[in-house]
């Protein structure tokens, strides 16, 4: 388990540190392209751009979904359970790159429309795992949990939450893993990230820039996913 | 005391509770017994404002139970239900420790409590006390669930179906338990059942109900011999009315004095009902019983003449 | 950009914002929030209608204001902004509340979608929606939308019925050995973590040198630009959705059900036709439907690799920030992925009946 969340940071790292020096490499391998290193910004500091997009939309994300996932499991909240139902229908349909795409004519160029599109995306799993964990707590725990006198609020927090935290955390991993790919696609919309350099690579005709970027985001998605087994070990996020 | 007046509940066009009166007086073991449907759960669960009733009211010691919060209603009263309903997440310990806990006992005080109910209950407190509820067989499970209802010494017990999911053996064990426990503290028990043996087996009094309404409220005896519904005779009657009526019945109260007994007589102990000493008459072959006393000494005969007197 | 709608003379210049106000939209517009306001007392069926009509009556109404503010301009173009796309999501929502609440399934959700459609056909040949931006670019663009939208299907296509074959039969595998099912399904999975942007761009060079090996996949028309990678990528990422509902449809019959039929004397193939493949079909359908939605998407990103579709209209429009043209891309996207989903659905709806 342990070794499953270390190996892929370490490549992670590893690739971050030696990317910087590997232009003789990849001189190499290309030896058609005339600049065989992304040099526009700092590999470090686009993945640090990265990690802040990942970092700010999750944290909405999860208070959303799982503030909404709570409501919509509430006695007598079918109406908000059915608004999510709806709202996780429509946007499990439509694909993330169309999302951000749309956002651009709205909020423009930039951070502001991945933002906007990974905020939506990472709140699905959330809000699914949440009501999903929440609607399996046993209904005679919850009968007792009532009968021995417990406030809604201390049957929420004392036995709801804690029973539905490996899901509702296996969710969180689920939305991690979803944020770092959404958030490579940001770049198409001028979002500075690791797909930067793809974009940059496809755009320019520079193989080497577009194996660099994605060597970095694909080993950051698996560090993530690593990093997030931690918390909620047993399920993957990539479990179907 | 519990009092149900005039109560109707119905939940969508299903109607559970049809105007019931009753009345379980203080210190019973009161049975709601009937069929699926009857109502009885509904009626349990409107005690401890779980439901809430469309009309009419319940009143505890002649106070209506809508007067209170629900929460601080409930932390006084216990609650045992089938299934058990153990927090899976708690240890045995912090289970039973659940109430005194949200009524803010300090830690020394919950733990006593804890090794005390344990010990009552029959587990034992070392090895149980840190155990989870996964790592407990149905029985201690059960246990585990009626030491957590009495944690904070209710005086109601509320028990819904509770030996409903246990294999005989075990639900039998529960059973004896749980009549030493009512004749050792004088709670009033109301248990909601569909069995009708163990009502006869635990109940002082038994209230029959169906489709929503009371049929029949008495001792276990006045509903063995004077139905006043023939769906009552039929559910008490269920083919061995004589030997529910044994059951009933202590062997002492028919046994004579031990004169000149035959040798080899089967012997039965001071406790046992005219039904124990029919069982080992038949069983050895003989015509009557040697009834022992407490001590294990011949106290009296009990003849196969006498039963026709229970 | 803020205010309800946006006008701009011609394509070229910047659009400038129209409130409310400016529109003599309203005659449109009020009933359409009367109606909208109305489904909140109406039974479900009568609310879904009137969100609709609603709806309709929002589209109607820009175009009219476009047709009006645009005076005798032919080039001059109404495109909706922020109002008008919040209006028109909250419409979408509360159509879909109330067909909920009128315990509408996926068949009748599917039909009323359709029916809405056919409301929309009606209005563009009527003309009404002539000087909605979004019209524009499509009239004007009517040859390439029809080439992206043959070719995101074909995209979809070519990376979805292969995959549906090889997951099948991997998921098949994994039920069949229990043993190697951690490892099946564990792999596929793992894949589905790579970005797919990262994964499309990794899969051109590997394309690239099998082209220049091998000449006649060149003259086939394998490169490592174009729609190789793509396709490719997108049938890697579909293993994993249909193999798991393979693997599920096949654990879905419930095991008594499975020993009943053996203890009837099935024989391994007839339990396997008669009991566990009926029982499991609606789920595999199910993977079927997620693996379906997923190929619509994830061929959009394609287009970054050089295959056609709706993709490469969206990026020309994010590389011209032609709003127009980003949403003449995206848009048929989602409306594909959810018709797609909705009809899948029904089917679900109807096997598992």
């Amino acid at each position: 388990m342990r070794a499953g969340a270390v190996v892929p940071l370490a490549l992670f790292a590893a690739a971050l540190l030696l990317l910087p020096a590997a232009g003789p490499v990849f001189g190499a391998l290309f030896p058609e392209v005339a600049e065989p290193l992304y040099r526009r910004e700092a590999f470090a500091a686009l993945a640090l751009n990265h990690a802040g997009l990942v970092l700010f939309s999750l944290l909405p994300a999860a208070a959303i979904g799982i503030g909404l996932g709570i409501a919509a499991t509430r006695p007598g909240a079918a109406e908000t359970r059915a608004v999510a139902d709806a709202l996780v229908g429509f946007a499990q349909a439509v694909p993330p790159v169309a999302v951000i795409a749309i956002a651009v004519p709205a909020v423009g160029f930039g951070a502001a429309p991945a933002l906007l599109a990974l905020v939506c995306y990472a709140t699905l799993p959330v809000l699914r795992a949440t009501t999903g964990a929440l609607a399996t707590v046993a209904p005679e725990v919850l009968d007792a949990a009532r009968g021995a006198g417990m406030t809604p609020r201390q049957v929420l927090f004392q036995v709801e939450l804690p029973l539905a935290a490996p899901p509702i955390l296996a969710g969180l991993r689920v939305a991690a893993v979803l944020a770092v790919a959404t958030a490579a696609v940001g770049a198409v919309a001028g979002a500075s990230c690791l797909g930067t350099p793809i974009i940059a690579g496809l755009v320019n005709g520079n193989p080497a820039w577009v194996v660099q970027g994605a060597l970095l985001a694909g080993l950051m998605a698996f560090a993530v996913d690593g990093l997030l087994g931690l918390l909620a070990p047993g399920v993957s996020a990539s479990s179907p | 005391m519990i009092r149900f007046e005039g109560v109707e509940k119905s939940f969508g066009a299903a109607r559970a509770l049809d105007g019931l009166d009753l009345v379980v007086p203080e210190g019973a073991f009161a049975v709601l017994l009937g069929g699926s449907g009857a109502g009885k759960s509904t009626a349990l669960r409107l005690v401890n404002r779980l439901i809430e009733p469309d009309a009419g009211r319940v009143l505890l010691r002649g106070r209506d139970v809508a007067a209170e919060a629900a929460p601080a209603l409930r932390r006084r009263i216990g609650y045992v239900i089938q299934g058990i309903g153990l927090f899976p997440h708690w240890s045995v310990a912090r289970n039973i420790g659940a109430v005194p806990r949200l009524l803010g006992w300090d830690d020394r005080r919950i733990a006593a409590r804890v090794e005390e109910l344990l010990a009552l209950l029959r587990l034992d407190p070392a090895e149980y006390r840190d155990r989870m509820p996964a790592e407990l067989s149905g029985g201690q499970a059960q246990r585990v669930g009626v030491a957590r209802a009495l944690a904070a010494d209710p005086d109601i017990l509320l028990m819904d179906e509770p030996f409903g999911a246990l294999d005989a053996v075990t639900r039998q064990a529960l059973q004896a338990e749980l009549r030493h426990l009512h004749a050792a503290t004088g709670k009033t028990i109301l248990m909601v059942s569909h069995d009708v043996e163990e009502a006869l087996a635990l109940a002082t009094r038994i209230a029959v109900m169906a489709e929503g309404r009371l049929l029949q409220e008495g001792s276990p005896r006045e509903l063995l011999d004077s139905p006043a519904d023939p769906r009552v005779r039929d559910l008490m009657d269920g083919g061995a009315l004589g030997m529910r009526r044994l059951s009933l019945v202590p062997a002492a109260s028919l046994a004579r004095p031990d004169g000149a007994a035959p040798e080899g007589l089967p012997r039965i102990p001071a406790g046992a009902t005219a039904r124990d000493a029919l069982e080992a008459m038949l069983a050895a072959r003989a015509d009557a019983a040697l009834l022992e006393d407490a001590t294990g000494v011949p106290a009296g005969v009990v003849a196969l003449a006498d039963l026709l007197r229970a | 950009m803020a205010g309800f709608a946006v006008l701009a003379p011609n394509r070229i210049v910047p659009p400038r914002a129209v409130a409310l106000m400016d529109a003599d939209a309203f005659a449109w517009l009020l009933p359409a929030a009367a109606a909208a306001l109305g489904a909140a007392f109406l039974s479900g069926r009568a609310a879904a209608l009137a969100c609709g009509a609603a709806l309709a009556g929002l589209l109607a109404g820009l175009g009219a204001t476009g047709a009006a503010l645009a005076g005798g301009s032919t080039v001059a173009r109404l495109g909706p902004a922020a109002g008008a796309w919040v209006a028109a999501a909250a419409l979408l929502l509360a159509a879909r509340l109330a067909l909920g609440r009128a315990g509408a399934g996926a068949v009748a959700r599917a039909l009323a979608a359709a029916g809405f459609a056919a409301a929309l056909a009606a209005l563009l040949a009527a003309g009404l929606l002539d000087h909605v931006s979004l019209v524009r670019e499509a009239v004007a663009r009517g040859p390439e939308v029809r080439a992206a939208l043959a070719a995101h299907l074909g995209l979809s296509a070519a990376a979805l019925l292969p995959a549906l074959a090889i997951g099948a039969a991997l998921g098949a595998a994994a039920f069949a050995r229990p043993g190697a099912a951690p490892a099946i399904i564990g792999g596929l999975a793992a894949l589905q973590v790579i970005p797919a942007i990262a994964l499309f761009a990794l899969l051109i060079e590997p394309f690239a040198a099998l082209s220049r090996a091998v000449p006649l996949l060149r003259e086939v028309g394998l490169r490592g630009i174009g729609a190789a990678p793509a396709v490719f990528g997108v049938f890697l990422y579909l293993l994993l959705p249909v193999a798991a509902a393979t693997r599920a449809a096949l654990g879905a019959a419930p095991a008594a059900a499975v020993d009943a039929a053996r203890g009837m004397g099935f024989t391994p193939a007839q339990a396997l036709l008669r009991v566990r493949l009926p029982l499991g079909a609606p789920v595999f359908l199910g993977g079927v439907r997620t693996a379906s939605v997923q190929a619509v998407g994830l061929v959009t990103l394609g287009a970054l690799v050089g295959a056609g579709g709706f993709g490469v209209l969206m990026f020309q429009g994010l590389g011209q920030f032609a709003p127009d043209l980003i949403l003449l891309g995206a848009l048929p996207v989602a409306a594909l992925a959810l018709v797609l989903d909705a009809a899948l659905r029904a089917a679900e709806e109807g096997l598992a009946r």
